[in-house]
């Protein structure tokens, strides 16, 4: 038998919930909400949602991510982006701050070590 | 035996639709007091700014009037937060105008309490002076200049001025701009019960079963608070509520998952617990509350920033959607030409199938196209010359000559008549500020009180 290395995962495949949304006008809040522990302490571990990480996956200056949390009885990492134009000002695409999650589908997560 | 406290929550917001039966089924099992969210600033700055309702009137009479059918025949208070949606004084008078229609349809009488939250803009000016505001994260330092601009100021209450209407013995309450967990939280905290739970119970309330497993923000959801706990259930038989239902949602629309501001201090659930029961109910407890030394108040506030007019239409046509850079920065720059460099308007264009969502913030810009739907909005200093300068650019987009044309007819497939469609003013949130009160009592008497005998 031969070690085989199990394959890196795309970050959608291991979470129930990821969407963004609001988090009041100038800010938008990206959520993802995992269905086990496993998979929640997997991405958590893996280092691969920074600051800096998000900041060169959505293009925007790294001052532009605010925050990143791990909140384990939500099984939740969240960040969270100030927005270039806020909720409903002129040049805003998107009110409610949703739908610019979706770069974070094929997002890979390294195999638990 | 163990006192309790039973508050229902109709969903997430009035006037999008309550199910009725769940309301029906809530109320059946027992309940002392209704709570309903009505308002946000989620939907953006027009509502305060232009001073419109949010929601359809039709839709918002038939939500109030189930309520105040569940509530008054049965001496059930019904509580009612951010009438209108922004909830300043011309919202506010326009859900109530919809509670007094109803009570004369359907011969109801009761103590209608109408809290104001409209706010001077003295008051938030004098505590900038004194060094007491601070923007929300992300948000510009207020200047003077800016709240002067501002079409209407509101503060968002806490639930203060509820307690003060339900001792003055209203039956119904209906407030202008306030927090969602105020709401709910008022009539527990009035019996008794420990303010940071009863508040937490109004964080999870105030989306209606966005808690409860299938969630959605458009069914009921209810708690039944004890002194050692709170029990969160959805009266809805088709949904349960579960330890990880109700904390993945405690995270839901903040920025922070276990700090979250209130006007008298910072409701901290970083050592909640959550138990399921056998009731496909779960109950949380540990709640803390870190009480400010001196409440603070957040003020919003929408200033115009001109007037919008916009021309839609798509291409599918794939020697444009080579050029289309070519082409819409073409299409501005003749418009510009013409209508001259002095009209203060600014085009954008918005490109659905590109990166019309998200902008710069697109990955896959570079994806093949094999149609572009084209969104040219206008902003100027007044709807006639956002309109003229739309219709400019409108004639543009029938004719202008890109490299490799292929047809002589229109190059883009408008689908209104009319072509340019006038919007109106365009708002933005100028404040949205903490300000560090003056004085503690502040918390009420910011917030007017009006009685009025409501006999159907």
């Amino acid at each position: 038998m031969t070690n085989v290395t199990p394959a890196a995962t795309r970050l959608i495949d291991l979470v129930q919930y990821l969407f963004s949304k609001n988090a009041g006008p100038y800010l938008i809040t990206f959520d993802a909400i995992f269905g086990d522990d496993e998979s929640y302490h997997r991405v958590c571990n893996s280092g691969v949602i920074t600051k800096e990480r998000m900041a060169a996956l959505f293009n925007v200056p790294p001052a532009r991510i605010l925050s990143v949390y791990h909140y384990d009885a939500g099984r939740v990492i969240k960040f969270t982006m100030i927005r270039d134009i806020s909720s409903g000002d002129f040049g805003d695409r998107s009110v409610f701050g949703s739908q610019m999650w979706t770069p974070l589908i094929n997002l890979e997560i390294p195999a638990a070590t | 035996m163990t006192r309790e406290i039973r508050v229902l929550s109709p969903g997430g917001s009035l006037g999008y639709g309550v199910n009725a039966a769940s309301l029906q089924r809530g109320i059946e099992s027992g309940v002392d007091v209704i709570g309903a969210d009505s308002g946000s600033t989620d939907m953006g700055p027009y509502y305060l700014g232009s001073g419109r309702p949010y929601h359809s009137r039709a839709t918002m009479k038939r939500d109030i009037r189930l309520l105040l059918l569940a509530g008054v025949p049965n001496r059930i208070p019904v509580l009612i937060g951010t009438g209108g949606g922004a909830g300043a004084d011309i919202h506010v008078k326009w859900a109530r105008a919809i509670i007094e229609e109803i009570a004369r349809e359907e011969h109801l009488a009761f103590k209608l309490a109408v809290i104001h939250a409209e706010q001077s803009k003295d008051y938030l000016r004098s505590r900038l002076l004194a060094g007491k505001v601070q923007p929300m994260p992300g948000v510009p330092d207020l200047i003077e200049t800016r709240l002067d601009g501002c079409e209407r100021l509101v503060a968002q209450m806490g639930m203060e001025p509820f307690i003060e209407a339900l001792d003055q013995e209203a039956d119904v309450v209906l407030a202008g701009r306030a927090c969602d967990s105020a709401i709910f939280a008022a009539f527990p905290t009035r019996a008794g019960m420990d303010p940071g739970l009863a508040l937490h119970v109004g964080k999870i309330l105030e989306c209606g079963a966005m808690s409860a497993v299938p969630p959605t923000g458009r069914d009921c959801l209810m708690a039944i608070l004890r002194d050692n706990g709170a029990e969160i259930l959805a009266p809805n038989p088709d949904r349960e509520v579960t330890p990880f239902s109700v904390a993945a949602h405690m995270v839901y629309e903040v920025e922070h998952p276990y700090l979250q501001g209130e006007p008298s201090g910072v409701l901290d659930f970083s050592e909640v617990v959550f138990e399921s029961t056998d009731r496909h109910s779960t109950i949380i407890s540990g709640t803390k509350f870190h009480e400010h030394a001196m409440p603070t108040l957040r003020f919003e506030g929408a200033e115009c920033v001109g007037y919008r007019s916009f021309v839609l239409g798509g291409i599918r046509d794939p020697y444009l959607i080579q050029q289309i850079d070519e082409f819409t920065d073409g299409c501005t720059q003749q418009t510009m030409e013409i209508a001259g460099l002095d009209t203060g308007a600014e085009i954008k264009w918005i490109l659905y199938g590109r990166d019309g969502v998200m902008g710069a913030m697109e990955p896959e810009r570079d994806a093949p196209i094999h149609e572009l739907g084209v969104l040219a909005e206008v902003l100027a200093p007044s709807l006639e010359v956002a309109h003229d300068i739309a219709a400019l650019l409108e004639a543009r987009m029938i004719g202008f000559p890109y490299t490799g044309a292929k047809t002589r007819t229109a190059h883009v497939a408008f689908p209104f008549s009319p072509l340019v469609n006038d919007t109106g003013p365009v708002y933005r949130f100028s404040v949205l500020h903490v300000a560090e009160l003056e004085k503690a009592s502040h918390l009420i008497s910011l917030f007017p009180i009006e009685l009025h005998e409501v006999r159907g």
